[in-house]
């Protein structure tokens, strides 16, 4: 953490080396973090190639709050919320992936319950997995996952109920036993 | 027991904890709690199962591409290169920065000059053409509440018009063309209740 801090000074300096080290230390996390929403290899790319810039150019205005990742998250997350409007069409793509039929899932051997869940969190919305993924995926905690999104921590814990709420109806329709993991 | 208030905060915090993100002394509590509450132990079990089915979702993502830092270097040159090109306008030419300078200062000094100059008229009842004067005149002072429309009404009764004035004292010169007309024009005018004076104009 003191180290992207210092990345971060080194970038506002001019320094190129600087943002090949902060890329090397984050790329991995907010190239998946983008992925996550637009599931498409090329626009992610081109979202953390903005993402990138954004870092380099606006530098100056990292407060030192959060988290650098944090602050990287919140530019990311921006600028794949005007992608997605621009485009409007992901919430079908998210919403229209395979149908499951009822009783299909009623034996659950531990491979069954990570497949289950697996196809369960795909059929999230945006909202609602967005927040899951920050946690499971990213390894966010709540007052960080409130900046990034920038809503009040009581709004994270209440999402991240109804995201549960949600997930729990997903499985049901999709037939899996409620002995099995709930 | 747990309060139902101990078992929400319990309750909101097992996705960190199922997740390993909340500090030993936290995690501890929660495992006291859970050891006696079935809700939480049920709750657990669901987030394991979410932190599972993340380990498959994170097992399917793909690598980035391995060119990405390369594109976002050019994209940072191309954006340095296009900000010195508009700052070079300003910056590296003399003559285009000394015109745009000089532009805007007389901008600046010819709003001022036109600001400061500005008159604000006030349009008073007049002659609304200038001739020369071949009938009669009579002067004619009204008074102070009279109003507009009345005078208009009132000089159109007598067949008139407004030759002059006013004057500083608000003296009107009425122009009457027949002289037949004058004297009824003058009854007139002296008989209304706007009219303050109405005398021969000699």
């Amino acid at each position: 953490m003191y180290e992207e801090n210092k990345l971060i000074k080194q970038i506002v300096e001019g320094d190129e080396e600087a943002l090949r080290r902060l890329y090397e230390i984050t790329s991995r996390s907010v190239y998946l973090y983008i992925f996550s929403f637009v599931n498409n290899k090329e626009l992610t790319e081109d979202i953390m190639i903005e993402t990138y810039t954004q870092v380099w150019l606006s530098a100056k205005r990292f407060k030192g709050d959060s988290r650098v990742l944090t602050w990287i998250f919140g530019i990311a997350r921006n600028l794949t919320m005007n992608e997605i409007k621009k485009r409007d069409n992901m919430h079908n793509e998210l919403t229209n992936i395979e149908q499951y039929q009822a009783e299909q899932f009623r034996l659950t051997s531990e491979k069954e319950t990570e497949q289950l869940i697996y196809l369960a969190l795909k059929k999230l919305s945006i909202k609602h997995r967005e927040i899951l993924d920050l946690i499971f995926i990213h390894e966010m905690t709540y007052e960080e996952v409130s900046k990034i999104l920038n809503i009040p921590l009581n709004t994270v814990k209440t999402r991240v109920f109804y995201a549960k709420e949600k997930l729990r109806e997903i499985l049901e329709n999709m037939g899996v036993n409620k002995d099995a993991f709930f | 027991m747990l309060s139902s208030k101990k078992l929400e905060d319990i309750r909101a915090i097992l996705p960190l904890y199922a997740k390993g993100l909340i500090s030993d002394e936290k995690a501890e509590e929660v495992e006291k709690f859970i050891f006696d509450e079935n809700l939480l132990q049920r709750e657990l079990k669901f987030w394991n199962g979410v932190k599972a089915g993340y380990d498959k979702i994170k097992k399917d993502f793909p690598e980035p591409n391995n060119n990405i830092y390369a594109k976002i270097c050019t994209q940072i040159q191309e954006r340095k290169r296009i900000k010195q090109s508009i700052w070079s306008l300003y910056s590296l030419n003399p003559k285009f920065s000394f015109g745009l300078i000089m532009f805007q200062f007389l901008l600046i000094i010819g709003l001022l000059f036109y600001i400061f100059n500005l008159k604000y008229e006030y349009r008073t009842l007049s002659t609304t053409e200038i001739r020369a004067e071949t009938g009669y005149t009579i002067n004619v002072i009204f008074k102070e509440n009279a109003r507009e429309k009345d005078i208009r009404e009132l000089i159109k009764k007598i067949d008139g018009r407004i030759v002059d004035g006013p004057s500083k004292t608000g003296l009107y010169v009425i122009g009457i063309k027949e002289k037949d007309k004058k004297e009824l024009a003058l009854d007139i005018l002296s008989k209304s209740d706007i009219v303050l004076f109405a005398e021969n104009a000699y």
